[in-house]
């Protein structure tokens, strides 16, 4: 997606993917600011749409946001500080299996995997665990739902410490 | 003299045996073994991966991605919310060719995080393709 110098919304021709994670995202077109993609097989934003926000980002700093259609619902990656984004990616770069989706390194990979149990493995749970992660470790990038009313809603993790020393995690429903 | 090596013999079969059938996973820290020896597993159903475990697994669950993977841990969920996140637990994490069909919401109540003999039914024949562990218990 692109603006004109009039600021209307323009659409670049849909690339289809070249396997089941890759897609080429048109950088060049006139004014690129957002680029939109699908999950055919409903599976929750992942490590590797953040790296792939960043690296977006690093390309062109007017590319900030990437869209993610799954299940029904549509999801916005947002590169809020672009500069925090490269700090995070360089401190934590991706693990990389050739052929296959990007994933966190071991140390931010564990403790998403631990989120799971208090957070639930569904698409919800799952995306609440690394917007919490991500505003964690301040990596300028931010998550946000779309509601009923077409409008994205930030999604927001907060941990509490409960009396026995564990922690709970209370997602803000961007829907309610 | 004949009754020695006889006994021997017998012994060091017994020994031989028992080592052999020793599964590789005695404790959860042995867990970085299958990590190890990953070429062993590579291209394997899960189910052999999981027969060389001997701790029981007490919170698991699959995420559907590419690749697919199950994250397998030894202590149960309540354990692991009383936990820090940095340094919470031994994570086994295997990664699988195939897709996995794993609803959260359609597991039992209360016991959605347990790996179950189902389980290992569902998915046991699915192909290993990575071994990731991460951390200790």
């Amino acid at each position: 997606m692109g603006k004109n110098t009039d600021g209307t919304i323009t659409q670049a021709p849909m690339n289809n993917g070249s396997s089941q994670y890759l897609v080429l995202t048109n950088t060049s077109w006139l004014g690129a600011f957002a680029a939109l993609h699908n999950h055919p097989e409903n599976t929750p934003l992942a490590s590797g749409d953040i790296y792939a926000s960043v690296k977006l980002g690093v390309k062109n700093s007017s590319f900030t946001t990437t869209y993610i259609l799954t299940n029904g619902e549509v999801y916005a990656i947002v590169v809020t500080d672009l500069a925090a984004a490269q700090a995070f990616v360089a401190e934590y770069p991706a693990d990389h299996l050739p052929g296959y989706n990007p994933e966190f390194p071991e140390f931010i990979f564990n403790q998403l995997q631990v989120l799971v149990t208090p957070m639930g493995s569904s698409i919800e749970g799952k995306t609440a665990a690394i917007a919490f992660i991500l505003d964690k470790y301040n990596a300028g990038i931010t998550l946000f739902k779309q509601d009923s009313n077409g409008e994205f809603k930030l999604i927001k993790t907060l941990e509490t410490t409960i009396s026995d020393g564990s922690k709970t995690y209370n997602t803000i429903n961007p829907c309610n | 003299m004949k009754n020695t090596f006889k006994t021997l013999a017998i012994l060091f079969l017994l020994v031989y045996s028992s080592c052999k059938a020793q599964q590789m996973v005695q404790t959860p820290n042995d867990a970085h073994k299958l990590k190890i020896n990953e070429q062993q597993f590579l291209n394997k159903p899960l189910k052999y991966l999981l027969n060389e475990i001997k701790p029981q697994i007490k919170t698991a669950f699959g995420t559907l991605d590419f690749p697919s993977y199950f994250s397998f841990r030894f202590i149960d969920s309540e354990e692991i919310k009383r936990r820090s996140l940095e340094n919470n637990s031994l994570g086994l994490y295997v990664y699988v060719k195939e897709p996995i069909e794993w609803d959260f919401d359609k597991r039992t109540k209360g016991k959605e995080f347990l790996w179950t003999k189902e389980d290992v039914e569902k998915y046991g024949n699915l192909t290993v393709i990575r071994i990731r562990v991460i951390g200790k218990d």
